[in-house]
């Protein structure tokens, strides 16, 4: 214990030693603020930015190794899409894109010119069967025209045989059917 | 074709048919005989230019010949389709049949007469408005009826 005792002048010293290198490192540290205070206070910073040559400055950045080292799927990952996509008002952008603009720049003979048209209408034609409709539409047609002339010409028939009725100045007729061979004998006339 | 038209023409099935459908049927047939008349005017001047050689031409016959060809290929039309189905093209169109009295398919002789009938004496057909049976002329002679069919 008597290593540790005032008594012991190397421990004293060792002390004192500490305290005044406590000490001047304070004082030190306060003189560089102050001396940094000033000097960035009289620096003219503007002036100094002007100074840099700032093409140089990214003439010497690698930018591809920069990029080698940021991890996109991170970042990605970190992005919000859901709520970017809430903020933005597509419709606004629509308002504001000239789709004439648009149009009169596009090469449509080139695009034309890719496409392999005769493929392309075989596609069509089988997906959409074109000569079922076709036969369903025509045969439907000559169907409903078939009928109507059988219902027209009925119907005359029976103004004909209504008129010769008239005419004839007997009462209507009650045509053969398939169930019996033709009317039942009028009663005699009064 | 409405619902209501439909019901109609159904109702209609097994009547006796007026004198309007049955010329129409009549002018149908008269057309399909004149196409089958051409058709062998046609093959008949294939044949000639099978056997004589080019060039091809129409063959002329004299007009009895003509008549002939004409009233034979109506009375085998007409009397054939009446006597194995009952009906014509211009029946099938109009919605027709030919039947005997009761119902059953004419046989060949007398669909025969009856086509002979028509094509000799077509004006028969006007006695359909005054018959009570709305029967033609050739009806009452071969005891046939027209009926409204289904068809």
């Amino acid at each position: 214990m008597a290593g540790r005792s005032f008594a012991n002048p190397l421990y004293v010293a060792g002390r004192l030693t500490r305290y005044a290198r406590g000490a001047v490192g304070r004082c030190a540290d306060a003189l560089i603020r102050a001396v940094a205070g000033a000097v960035v206070a009289r620096l003219d910073l503007d002036a100094l930015v002007a100074r840099v040559d700032v093409d140089r400055v990214a003439d010497r950045v690698d930018v591809g190794r920069v990029a080698e080292r940021v991890d996109v799927n991170r970042i990605a990952d970190r992005v919000d899409v859901e709520r970017i996509a809430d903020r933005v008002d597509v419709n606004r952008i629509a308002d504001r894109v000239d789709v004439n603009r648009i149009a009169d720049r596009v090469d449509v003979d080139a695009v034309i010119a890719r496409i392999d048209l005769v493929v392309l209408t075989k596609g069509v034609l089988a997906e959409i069967d074109l000569g079922r409709i076709v036969r369903d539409t025509g045969g439907g047609m000559a169907g409903e025209t078939v009928e109507a002339i059988r219902l027209r010409s009925l119907r005359a028939d029976r103004v004909v045989n209504r008129l010769a009725d008239r005419w004839l100045r007997r009462p209507g007729t009650n045509p053969v059917h398939e169930d019996g061979p033709g009317p039942p004998p009028l009663p005699p006339a009064p | 074709m409405t619902g209501a038209a439909a019901r109609e023409r159904a109702g209609a099935w097994g009547e006796a048919a007026g004198i309007v459908s049955r010329a129409l049927a009549a002018l149908v047939d008269a057309c399909v005989i004149a196409g089958a008349g051409l058709a062998v005017h046609l093959a008949a001047g294939g044949v000639r230019l099978l056997v004589a050689g080019p060039p091809f031409r129409l063959p002329d016959p004299p007009g009895w010949l003509s008549a002939v060809c004409g009233w034979l290929i109506a009375v085998l039309y007409l009397g054939g389709s009446w006597s194995v189905t009952g009906v014509t093209a211009g029946d099938r169109l109009l919605g027709l049949r030919v039947t005997a009295r009761s119902g059953r398919l004419l046989g060949l002789p007398r669909a025969l007469l009856r086509a002979a009938l028509y094509v000799a004496f077509p004006v028969g057909l006007l006695w359909v408005p005054l018959s009570r049976r709305r029967a033609s002329v050739q009806d009452l002679v071969v005891a046939s009826v027209v009926r409204y069919h289904r068809g």
